[in-house]
């Protein structure tokens, strides 16, 4: 009898140890094996372990075939009698296309008919092309406008995001927060869209009733008189930028100009200047600096010190006695130094209001975004000759597209680009084959 | 030693971000970032102090808010954009290389970046999304008239065409055009829908003058046309399912075939759709037509202000009217007429329209032939062939018409005649107070009468002057004698009716008498309480108060000048004429 072996209690880990499991584990072991290989050989019949053999002579070997396995392969394949719960590695092949069997289905009869080579490739394509029309046909049947968006009520079919509503459920807040500059999407806090005050294009709204193309002689008038005084502004503008700038300079002419550089650069030289023009005066005298040090001769005396201390004194003492005066002046002035304070409170009040409207005023107006300023252009007019009157005969005048754009700028927008003077176009560089290059002697050959 | 304060990193400098920076940020091209701001509505902005947002760079960079690039960062379109642009590169490789498969694969596969969502995040009501419809229909309107341009995308421009007839077959529906205006750039068009206002401009029907590239920037253009094309689509499609309209929009009665063929039609406006003359499909039948939908007014509480309510009221009536202007009408449009402005501002108001069919082929509905029909509308100086039941008016009657608010006489409007003015509605009196000369009153107000002259010459006028007689005089003459038979009838029953009156006085209750009040005094105290109200005025603001008041007394002043003046003008000239007709009488006396 074995004895008792002492050991712990409490895990279990120790009571493993204690009770011996060999004989459970070897028979779990040849269970498994058993179920590996099959039954034990015990069991089996005596048909299936031998068979008698009647043949008495060696047959020959059969060749082997070569789809069999591969001998060292054979490691590789299973022997277990378990069978496999399923397939694996097994390619799954997709149903053929819709569009697929359609084309079959319509097109391939069709094919067959036809017998001639030429006439089968023309057809092909027009089928294809058929097929593809059709296609199209279908996708542009769905519309891209099918829901409402300014409802809360959703059809049937719509999609709802489920799983963000549902992580958000047991989510706490924090770690939502936290994961919420990751994914985005988790949390429910929507960012609001930044509110951007554009200033209102009147002009879009309400054109100018002279603009109208029938218009009342006032309405024509006055639509006139406005662009007038707008161009006359910008013809003095243009004027003064001439003034300041061009005019400025003297204009002088090419040849000239190039006379000057020619006298200015060869001033001096033996040669070219007119040594007619001789100096007469000439200042032959020392030099003298502007500022000359002071010698010991011209130092002051005591007397003037004296003197000039004196005076500076007597200065001081004016001074001083002014300021006391005005002391004593101020204190009888007191009644007056609230009108005073009145007077700088209503200036500063006054300047105040100006500020204000005029804040006012550019938080309407267009502002600078960009390098460039704004310039609104000139509206559309037809001159008085011009207006037929009738619908049928009346000329559009102004550019649409163009106020659209401006508009946009006017507002806030769009920043106001660099006109682009020029429209720049890649430049292709072009190569010549050597084999058609021209040469002297070709030239030569013949005869050109 | 405390933490060292930088320069920029906070105020005015760490709230900009050039669009460099914005660039890096981001990580986007510039094009896609312009596109990405445009689509999401971020505009640069102008800093208080440009060196300081600039930390302290000179000249003038382009400055977003660094707020405003943050909020673009979380845009899920950003992904798309990047996946794109890989897209077209790979693309852009594949042409290069000329591999023919490639180009057809990728070029069949570009990925579509949606912004339905950000439409619903710029507009997160519908009445937004209304009030910003001005500048989508009119850049629509502008697109639908483009031909194939290579800055723009082809089928962006049918798309355009395809969403403003649908617009304006909804405007029909609902019987929402107010104003209209043809000036010499395009015709203004006013709706009113759900109680915003919606102008636009359609082009005149000519054709298509290429743009100069250096004035505008088609890209840019092109962008903000697919956006306000996503929004304007979403907009139609409430706006038909509030109507109960089958949208995309189905014609005519209904009908399995043509339904099918409907559908298998391309989904860009068909002709039929563009002829804008069939009425459109319903989801619902037994549903209350917009043109009769009555609101009663007296059950809205009206606060207080009693003349306010009484101002509404005449406008919704007037509104109401207005909606049913043209109904009855058979109008029939020449060919030198442009047909889209007409068709939609006639049968916005009820008419039945129709039209040569050599023009337009689809929609045409009756022949010219046809005797029932009312008016013409013609723009040219003569027809050779006219039917006498029908006026031949030209086309300016029905834009008048719909801006005064009533059908006018149509003799001013005949075939060949000159023209009266076609006025402007949109004028806005930035100045209210102005003199307004009785002429100008007229041109509005056809009530007014503006030559008083004439009548003072009538009444000063003597029977015995043949020279001038009026109208106005013989019907005056008709009333007096009206008046007079009328006495004379009352003297006949006198005595009758005094007895019933009697008797019935006995038993009657008094008649209430209007109570008597003391208009001097109202005005007292008005006058008082305004002064009072004007206590109440700030200190800051009372400055600007005081100038107002001082501008309004000066304009009062000067109208009272003017029409003093012209009151002075007008007795002048009457005296005039009238020593001018008494010379004439004398000389009359002399020479019988």
């Amino acid at each position: 009898m074995k004895t008792k072996k002492k050991g712990g209690r409490r895990l279990k880990r120790d009571w493993r140890r204690k009770i011996d499991v060999t004989d459970v584990d070897t028979y779990l072991d040849g269970k498994r094996l058993e179920e590996r290989i099959g039954d034990p050989f015990s069991e089996k019949k005596d048909e299936d372990l031998f068979h008698i053999d009647t043949g008495g002579k060696k047959q020959k070997p059969k060749k082997k075939s070569l789809n069999a396995p591969l001998k060292c392969l054979s490691s590789l394949q299973s022997t277990s009698a378990i069978t496999p719960l399923a397939k694996r590695s097994v390619k799954k092949y997709k149903k053929n296309n819709k569009k697929d069997d359609d084309f079959d289905k319509n097109i391939k009869p069709l094919k067959k008919t036809i017998v001639k080579k030429k006439e089968a490739k023309e057809l092909n394509k027009m089928l294809k092309a058929k097929v593809k029309t059709l296609q199209l046909k279908e996708n542009s049947t769905k519309d891209l406008f099918d829901k409402d968006l300014w409802t809360s009520y959703r059809e049937p079919g719509q999609r709802k995001d489920k799983l963000i509503k549902n992580v958000i459920k047991w989510l706490p807040s924090e770690v939502l927060n936290h994961n919420a500059k990751v994914l985005p999407k988790l949390s429910d806090k929507k960012m609001s869209h930044p509110s951007q005050s554009t200033c209102k294009a009147e002009d879009m709204k309400c054109p100018h009733p002279g603009l109208s193309y029938n218009p009342t002689i006032e309405d024509h008038v006055s639509l006139l008189a406005n662009i007038a005084e707008k161009e006359t502004e910008l013809i003095k503008h243009e004027a003064h930028m001439n003034r300041v700038t061009q005019n400025l300079f003297k204009q002088v002419s090419k040849e000239k100009h190039e006379q000057i550089i020619i006298e200015e650069l060869t001033e001096g030289l033996p040669g070219f200047t007119d040594d007619t023009v001789t100096e007469g005066n000439e200042d032959t005298s020392e030099f003298k600096a502007i500022n000359p040090p002071t010698t010991r001769d011209n130092q002051k005396t005591i007397k003037k010190r004296k003197i000039q201390r004196r005076l500076r004194h007597e200065e001081r003492q004016r001074m001083n006695t002014k300021i006391e005066k005005k002391k004593i002046s101020d204190l009888y002035r007191l009644r007056y130094i609230r009108e005073e304070l009145d007077e700088l409170e209503n200036t500063t009040n006054k300047k105040k209001l100006k500020r204000l409207q005029k804040r006012q005023l550019n938080n309407i107006s267009t502002r600078r975004l960009g390098t460039n300023k704004f310039t609104e252009s000139l509206d559309a007019f037809t001159l008085p000759k011009d207006l037929k009157g009738t619908l049928r005969e009346t000329e559009p005048q102004g550019n649409i597209f163009k106020d659209c754009f401006e508009s946009l700028q006017k507002r806030n927008i769009l920043s106001v680009g660099k006109k682009q003077l020029k429209i720049h176009k890649k430049k292709i560089q072009a190569f010549m084959d050597p084999a058609f290059k021209v040469t002297p002697d070709m030239l030569a050959k013949y005869n050109v | 030693m405390p933490m060292q304060k930088k320069k920029f990193q906070s105020g005015e400098g760490a709230r900009y971000v050039t669009r460099r920076a914005a660039l890096n940020k981001l990580q986007l091209s510039l094009k896609d970032f312009r596109t990405l701001c445009i689509i999401k509505g971020i505009y640069p902005r102008e800093p208080a102090h440009r060196r300081r947002a600039q930390r302290g760079k000179s000249g003038i960079h382009i400055l977003y808010l660094k707020k405003d690039i943050l909020f673009l960062l979380h845009e899920p379109m950003i992904w798309k954009l990047r996946d794109l642009q890989v897209h077209l590169n790979r693309l852009r490789r594949a042409k290069g290389m000329h591999q023919k498969d490639l180009i057809k694969r990728f070029s069949n596969t570009i990925p579509r970046v949606a912004i339905d969502h950000v439409v619903k995040e710029r507009y997160p009501t519908f009445i937004d999304a209304l009030r910003d419809m001005d500048d989508a229909l009119t850049l629509c309107c502008l697109f639908a008239t483009f031909p194939k341009l290579k800055s723009i995308p082809p089928n962006l421009i049918a798309l355009c065409r395809r969403l403003t007839i649908e617009f304006m077959h909804v405007c029909i529906a609902a019987r929402a055009l107010r104003k209209v205006f043809i000036s010499i750039k395009g015709i203004y068009f006013q709706v009113e829908i759900k109680g915003q206002t919606i102008t636009w401009v359609i082009p005149h029907n000519y054709p298509h003058e290429p743009q100069k590239k250096q004035e505008v920037d088609f890209y840019t253009m092109a962008t903000f046309a697919d956006f306000y094309s996503t929004a304007l689509g979403f907009v139609n499609f409430r706006l038909y399912h509030n109507l109960n309209l089958y949208y995309p929009p189905r014609l005519g009665l209904y009908n399995a075939e043509r339904l099918e063929e409907e559908i298998l039609e391309e989904n860009e406006t068909s002709d039929r759709v563009a002829a804008l003359n069939l009425p459109l499909q319903k989801t619902a039948e037994d549903v209350e037509d917009p043109a009769d939908a009555e609101l009663d007014l007296d059950t809205f509480a009206t606060d207080g202000d009693e003349s306010k309510a009484e101002e509404a009221r005449k406008e919704y009536e007037k509104v109401r009217k207005l909606k049913k202007l043209f109904e009855g009408l058979k109008v029939f449009l020449n060919r030198e007429v442009p047909r889209e402005p007409l068709v939609f501002a006639l049968r916005c108001f009820g008419a039945q329209v129709s039209w040569d069919e050599t023009t337009f082929p689809e929609g045409a509905t009756f022949p010219e032939t046809d005797e029932t029909i009312t008016h013409q509308i013609v723009d040219r100086p003569d027809l050779e062939k006219q039917y006498i039941s029908r006026y031949y008016i030209q086309p300016q009657w029905v834009f008048d018409c719909v801006n005064a608010r009533e059908l006018l006489p149509v003799e001013k409007y005949f075939i060949g005649t000159p023209l009266p003015p076609h006025l402007s509605p949109f004028t806005v009196e930035y100045r209210t107070q102005r003199y307004v000369p009785p002429e100008e009153k007229a041109l509005t107000d056809p009530s007014v009468i503006v030559n008083k002259d004439q009548e003072l010459l009538d009444e000063i006028s003597d029977n015995d002057i043949e020279d001038i007689e009026d109208d106005k005089k013989e019907s005056e003459d008709e009333t007096m004698d009206a008046d007079d038979e009328d006495l004379d009838e009352f003297d006949g029953e006198l005595t009758e009716e005094q007895l019933a009156e009697i008797k019935r006085k006995k038993m009657k209750v008094e008649s209430g008498t209007p109570e008597v009040i003391n208009k001097g005094k109202l005005r007292r105290e008005n006058h008082q309480m305004k002064l009072l109200k004007e206590k109440m005025i700030q200190k800051k603001y009372r400055p600007l108060y005081k100038s107002m008041k001082s501008g309004r007394m000066k304009r009062e002043k000067e109208i009272k000048l003017l029409k003093y003046k012209r009151r002075i003008h007008e007795r002048t000239s009457v005296e005039n004429k009238r020593a001018e007709i008494r010379a004439r009488r004398a000389q009359a006396a002399t020479l019988t």
